[in-house]
């Protein structure tokens, strides 16, 4: 009997999921209600929108622009109502899964600040945010300078005793070196990949769709940059990876599992999928671990490396 | 490609060229475009109307007959005013339809409205006419001049097919008073078996106390602050994790009796709940 001994609950950087798929930040996790929902869809955690020290109404619409099956380009501009709004709204709430807070900052003390604030609500872990721009180097972001990534996790580490995740930004010249920034200054896991850098233009209208010029891209046009990126992070560096970009069925997520996540995040899928995505990816990759013969989660982890 | 997912034709951004404007007065107009998606519009649903260089916003489906689709807009900010004035020949995006609009039920259909809220529900109503069914119309606005489509409700072809209540706050136009106010009396003579209504949340609120414990289903459209408009955002949530954007914007009363916060909280484009 196959499946006796078979199971697909994992371990995280000491989060005990009952599965490896989580909700990718910035996809309905604006309240405790909304993550609710995703968590009887069948995730294993879930990862807030993230909250920053101040409220922000984030970027005038349109604020997102679908390109046909392959991309979903966003310029939110990370609307959030604010840490202390944020509390109110939170507090008491019961999840009957890990929850992640996301947390941005526009310098190391704030993200760290926000940290600590959501504290009184027991996060699982906190998830930072580090595609956000640079309080004082205009048009930067904190993501694309592996000092500041340093700093910035080395302040929430140093903050908060909760296991804190790293996400990057595709858009440098070499993410290995902001991932292992983030794992000196002790990461428990990097989340990868934020989204690619883009823009679209109206050939009618003649004009940038976005309200704010430019966005960023998600969706499956950039599952193979996520993949490619979570290859190189697995033979590279220490902590668990959670691999996040594109997933829209079981295959793509065993292909980052493949190439050495630990744990996958699902977003914009749920665009084309519905919420149904959770339960669908699911129950593929329990028909592919049974006929492969895995007994678990971290037997397919960073398989085609071997 | 991933052959797992479908292109889906409505969410994609389409440019419209404005063929004409009806303008009402300085505050209201009915903007007609082509676009072969949108005409396919259940009533109820709504488009993202996109204004090059200031915003898009979300607006409900006013029209759609003889090839053009139309949407009515009032004039309350930057978008709204740029959309009202607009001209014909200029270029606009759109996308959409959107959410799942109203069930057509009942042979004895109760409409309530509230001032601009009749676009959403104007689709309804000629559904209602074409299946030979009277429906009852409520129509409350403010004053006679915001009740734009009163030429339109009290002509005489209409005569035996819709029963037209016109109402408004300042007496100027039909009975003084709320339209909430009038369905209440409508409602007292139980001649109806389903109730519809699309206007300020106050007043569905009103609308909704008034059917909730008469056995009567009800449908009600909500309006919120629309970003993504299909159901990633999060934006538009309400009660246990509905989605105004995608779930509704229609809901029925069994629904709502769950939405704690239907008629009390709505939230801005931060997320920052507010008091309705």
């Amino acid at each position: 009997m196959l499946e006796m001994n078979f199971s697909l609950e994992t371990e995280l950087a000491g989060l005990k999921m009952d599965n490896p798929l989580m909700l990718a930040s910035g996809i309905l996790g604006l309240c405790p209600s909304l993550l609710k929902r995703v968590a009887s869809a069948g995730a294993g955690a879930v990862v807030t929108k993230s909250v920053g020290l101040r409220e922000r109404e984030g970027f005038p619409n349109p604020t997102v622009h679908v390109i046909d099956s392959y991309g979903l380009l966003n310029a939110m501009g990370l609307p959030n109502p604010g840490v202390e709004e944020f509390l109110k709204e939170f507090e008491g709430e019961k999840f009957q899964i890990p929850i992640v807070y996301s947390v941005y900052g526009s310098s190391p003390e704030e993200y760290s600040q926000v940290a600590k604030k959501l504290l009184s609500l027991n996060p699982s872990a906190f998830e930072l945010n580090l595609s956000c721009p640079h309080v004082r180097e205009v048009g930067s972001l904190i993501g694309q300078d592996p000092r500041m990534v340093y700093n910035v996790v080395n302040s929430v580490k140093s903050s908060v005793n909760v296991p804190v995740f790293a996400k990057l930004s595709p858009n440098v010249t070499d993410v290995l070196e902001v991932a292992e920034a983030a794992v000196k200054a002790g990461a428990d896991a990097i989340v990868a990949i934020n989204t690619v850098k883009a823009m679209a233009i109206d050939v009618d209208i003649m004009k940038p769709v976005l309200g704010n010029v430019y966005g960023g891209l998600s969706g499956p046009a950039i599952k193979p940059i996520a993949i490619k990126i979570v290859y190189d992070l697995f033979e590279n560096i220490s902590v668990p990876i959670i691999g996040v970009g594109g997933i829209c069925c079981w295959r793509d997520a065993v292909e980052f599992f493949l190439a050495g996540a630990s744990a996958v995040q699902i977003g914009s899928g749920i665009l084309w999928r519905g919420l149904n995505i959770f339960g669908e990816v699911l129950e593929g990759l329990r028909k592919y671990m049974i006929e492969h013969k895995f007994k678990n989660v971290k037997e397919i982890v960073g398989a085609a490396h071997k | 490609m991933n052959p797992e997912i479908q292109k889906i034709d409505n969410f994609r951004m389409r440019a419209i060229t404005v063929l004409d404007v009806k303008r009402y007065d300085e505050r209201f107009s009915t903007i007609y475009f082509r676009d072969k998606i949108v005409y396919k519009s259940v009533p109820g649903q709504y488009v993202m109307i996109w204004i090059p260089g200031c915003d898009e916003i979300p607006l409900s489906v006013s029209h759609a007959e003889d090839g053009l689709c139309g949407v009515t807009v009032k004039n309350v900010g930057e978008a709204t005013s740029k959309l009202c004035n607009v001209s014909v020949g200029e270029k606009l995006g759109v996308r959409g339809p959107f959410g799942n609009g109203f069930k057509c039920m009942g042979k004895r259909p109760l409409i309530v409205a509230g001032g601009i809220g009749v676009a959403g529900l104007r689709l309804l109503l000629y559904k209602f006419i074409r299946k030979s069914i009277t429906p009852t119309l409520v129509l409350g606005t403010r004053t006679s001049e915001e009740n734009i489509f009163h030429e339109e409700f009290s002509k005489n072809s209409f005569k035996g097919l819709l029963k037209y209540y016109p109402v408004t706050e300042d007496g100027s136009l039909g009975e003084r008073g709320l339209a909430s106010e009038v369905a209440e009396k409508l409602l007292s003579s139980n001649e109806f078996d389903h109730v519809y209504a699309c206007g300020a949340e106050k007043m569905l609120y009103e609308v909704f106390n008034l059917v909730s414990d008469k056995g009567l289903s009800a449908q009600f459209s909500l309006e919120r602050y629309i970003k993504c408009a299909v159901g990633v955002c999060g934006q538009c949530v309400i009660g246990d994790g509905l989605l105004v954007c995608k779930d509704g914007p229609v809901f029925t009363k069994s629904v709502l009796k769950r939405v704690k916060d239907f008629g009390k909280f709505s939230r801005k484009a931060s997320g920052k709940r507010f008091q309705i």
